[in-house]
């Protein structure tokens, strides 16, 4: 797996993961992926759109990172998982505790929220 | 695995669903058993066989490690918030959730697990 970060603007992070979110592509980026969501940084978009696949350890990765966030009163929102991650998502429930966006706008205005 | 997996099932007719839904549940499985499943740091061998019949495919795993029914697990109940929700236990939910049937037999020191989707 692969993660980038961009600034955008008010002080928002977009995080982009690509690869397959399984235990090895975890394994790439989970200590990167929590640099990049730790403090003080608080409004986090992490866009999904170039992950083919995920399994728990991506769950748990994705949630790890949103607990952090949450304590601190952050925001954490997935942007554009593909339809077979999405359902992972849903289907594990996770899609009611972290906030999922199709669209780029959508997701600023409810991290700015 | 995960390309024997898909080639197996494309070979055999299967949709893409079918071959993620597989690929999914097969590394949660095998993942559970390498973590959990031997209390020795030797090597194991763990065999996997999909078959299909009836236009249902069925993927059994066969382990030599601790005795481990999945379906005797708790059923996992989705958290309501981000503070309650649980780090993990995720991967056993997931396999009963997205196959449409399981079954668990110990047979000869060893663990057979099979799903069918």
């Amino acid at each position: 797996m692969n993660i980038t970060e961009e600034q955008l603007i008010n002080d928002i992070t977009k995080i982009n993961l690509s690869g397959r979110m399984d235990i090895e592509g975890v394994s790439h980026i989970e200590i990167k992926f929590a640099e990049m969501t730790s403090s003080p940084r608080v409004a986090f978009i992490v866009d999904m759109s170039a992950v083919p696949y995920m399994s728990s350890i991506g769950i748990r990765a994705l949630l790890i990172n949103a607990k952090a966030v949450g304590k601190r009163g952050g925001k954490f929102i997935l942007l554009n998982p593909e339809q077979n991650v999405k359902n992972v998502l849903e289907t594990s429930g996770i899609d009611q505790i972290i906030p999922i966006c199709s669209d780029l706008n959508e997701a600023l205005a409810k991290v700015s929220a | 695995m995960s390309a024997w997996l898909t080639q197996s099932i494309k070979a055999m007719g299967g949709s893409d669903e079918h071959i993620f839904n597989f690929d999914l549940c097969a590394n949660e499985a095998v993942t559970n058993i390498i973590s959990y499943g031997y209390a020795d740091h030797g090597e194991h061998e763990i065999i996997l066989d999909i078959v299909l019949a009836d236009n249902i495919f069925c993927l059994s795993i066969e382990d030599d490690g601790a005795p481990f029914n999945p379906l005797e697990k708790p059923e996992h109940v989705s958290p309501r918030s981000l503070e309650e929700a649980q780090i993990g236990g995720l991967g056993v939910d997931l396999i009963l959730k997205i196959m449409k049937k399981c079954h668990y037999t110990r047979v000869n020191g060893k663990n057979i697990f099979k799903m069918c989707a």
